[in-house]
């Protein structure tokens, strides 16, 4: 039975193993670690190796989620969970330092992958920081001549991440029938 | 048959998936709305659990241990689940639910049942399964309604279309009714641009005015607010939608308004060509206290024009519009917060990518010409469409052109995964 993946990622906080839990079929296994670096101010917990949830499809197949670590020093990471995935969905959040520097720095890191593939991006927690808007994310990526879709989301919300998901489909094949 | 019940008797959801959960709403306010009814988790006696979900889960950890005389009904991929409870296999079907149903209401308590005469739905009559639920909803509520609630300068402007107007109103009133603000689903959505297109006899293009409806007042208002750098407020009969200036150099979707209406008043507002008589427009030089409005009225402009657009469209164009020019997404509408329009994620990808024209997008998608335009209005609406001229080359792959074919590879099974829970 073929075994497929779909990789989440972005930085610290962004959502990614929530967005997981939102749509996993079986509750996401989780590697956290007490924080011990600068992430200890941004949250208790973090992620240091990967998170991973699953959706088992109508024939049986699984579809596998990987969440990435967020802090830079696990790149190492990224390409080993990256190989052989569909797709990319980038988590930002909203309310952090400079999350347009957070965007250019996850497209950059991910070029590769997304360029075999595709990228949805979510935005987090803009009920807690409504600047910038959706709009400013669009504009940003213009500037990095990529045109992809960039959704509001809540990552608690099995509908929203779903929408991202579907978007993420449909951006690497149109045709394909509701 | 029953021999006796409190009704209606209260229903919970938890762990349910959205599309699952409109349809189930649509149940209990419609065909079994005389013998069950949606209530928060506190007030049920029956609970409907989704255990593949892991809210569904927990929450049934919790039922068990703190409501253990509640009644459940367990939905699964997986089959029956250990105990006494009712499991039923996913995709649900109706029947199985009201069977299962009727035997939960047969053993109530009867200290709390006491059946009504009209309570007559059986198994039999509701021979559907789940998937219908909504039709036949909404023509229940359809044939229902009187004649006298087309909107009336709707009706005055298409010709011959009383009747078939009847439908697209009444198959919008069941879903917003009872229900604080949210968004019709998608497949509602588009009962209501089918029911309107048999009446513009689509698909026969037939074009709107955009600044004769809420939708073209809308943006005036922006542009008033902006210039005063003052919120301002347009009454009309049924509630009033105020404008609030954007921050100095924020283009359209900087705007944020507030919607004192209905969310059914909204819609048939948006989808009637607007009396100058009946409605005022004022400039409001005081404080707004936004605090005072209701959660459900926060919203973006965009958020507003994409819904006041879609009805007044109907599956109808724009005037001016150019059915046969090529057309392309400037960007991706923020459709988690924009009401989800039929075929809208596949026509936005489509759109992205590559130069097409209108009937060629319905051509290669193999989606309703009205679902093409009703998109097209509410993108147009937000300048989001970059216009290309009739003459430029098509850039749509060849493969699309296979229209209609099975989801049969991997990305197929994931969407169809995606859209079954």
């Amino acid at each position: 039975m073929d075994n497929h993946k779909i990789i989440f990622s972005g930085p610290v906080g962004a959502g990614k193993t929530t967005a997981i839990a939102a749509i996993s079929d079986v509750p996401p296994i989780r590697t956290d670690e007490l924080a011990s670096d600068s992430t200890v101010h941004r949250k208790a917990n973090t992620t240091v190796a990967m998170d991973y949830g699953v959706m088992v499809l109508d024939n049986g197949e699984k579809l596998h989620l990987y969440g990435t670590p967020g802090q830079q020093r696990f790149d190492f990471m990224w390409d080993i969970l990256t190989t052989g995935g569909i797709g990319l969905v980038l988590l930002v959040n909203n309310a952090a330092k400079d999350p347009m520097n957070d965007l250019r720095f996850f497209l950059n890191a991910f070029a590769e992958f997304i360029g075999k593939t595709r990228v949805v991006i979510g935005v987090t927690c803009m009920d807690k920081q409504t600047s910038p808007l959706i709009s400013d994310y669009h504009q940003q990526l213009e500037t990095l001549q990529v045109r992809v879709p960039v959704f509001q989301i809540d990552a608690r919300e099995r509908r929203d991440i779903a929408l991202l998901l579907e978007s993420l489909l449909y951006s690497l094949d149109p045709g394909l029938v509701n | 048959m029953l021999a006796s019940a409190s009704y209606p008797v209260g229903v919970s959801l938890a762990g349910i998936a959205p599309q699952m959960e409109n349809i189930l709403r649509f149940f209990f306010t419609g065909p079994y709305k005389s013998k069950c009814e949606i209530v928060p988790h506190h007030l049920a006696r029956i609970s409907i659990v989704d255990v593949d979900d892991h809210r569904g889960r927990q929450f049934l950890d919790s039922c068990q241990r703190e409501h253990p005389e509640r009644s459940l009904i367990l939905l699964s991929f997986n089959g029956a689940a250990p105990g006494n409870d009712i499991t039923l296999p996913k995709p649900l079907r109706q029947d199985a639910l009201i069977e299962a149903l009727e035997q939960i209401l047969e053993r109530l308590p009867a200290a709390v049942v006491s059946a009504p005469e009209q309570a007559a739905v059986t198994v039999a009559e509701m021979g559907l399964d789940a998937e219908k639920v909504v039709e036949k909803a909404v023509d229940k509520v359809a044939k229902q309604a009187p004649v006298t609630e087309a909107p009336a300068a709707l009706s005055a402007e298409a010709e011959n279309t009383a009747t078939a107007l009847i439908t697209p109103r009444a198959a919008m009133a069941a879903a917003v009714e009872g229900a604080g603000y949210h968004y019709p689903d998608e497949r509602l959505i588009a009962d209501y641009i089918a029911a309107a297109a048999s009446s513009h006899h689509l698909p026969v293009e037939k074009f709107y005015d955009p600044g004769r409806y809420l939708q073209g007042y809308l943006s005036q208002l922006a542009h008033e607010a902006d210039l005063h750098q003052h919120p301002v407020r347009l009454s009309l009969p049924g509630g009033d939608v105020m404008v609030l200036p954007a921050p100095v150099g924020a283009q359209l979707a900087g705007h944020r308004t507030l919607v004192n209406m209905r969310p059914e008043v909204l819609r048939d507002i948006s989808s009637r060509v607007l009396d100058g008589e009946q409605l005022s427009v004022a400039l409001i030089q005081g404080a707004v206290d936004e605090a005072s409005y209701g959660q459900t009225a926060h919203r973006t402009l965009d958020e507003l024009l994409w819904e006041t657009a879609t009805w007044a469209s109907a599956g109808r164009l724009p005037r001016g519009s150019q059915p046969n020019g090529r057309v392309q997404l400037r960007r991706w509408p923020n459709l988690t917060r924009f009401m989800l329009l039929p075929d809208s994620l596949r026509i936005a990808a489509l759109w992205l990518d590559h130069a097409i024209s209108l009937a060629g997008t319905r051509r290669m998608l193999g989606v309703p010409v009205e679902h093409v335009y009703a998109f097209y209005s509410a993108a147009d609406a937000l300048g989001l469409v970059v216009h290309h001229a009739v003459n430029a080359p098509v850039t749509a792959p060849p493969e699309l052109l296979a229209a209609g074919r099975q989801n049969s590879g991997i990305l197929g099974r994931i969407l169809n995964r995606l859209r079954s829970n």
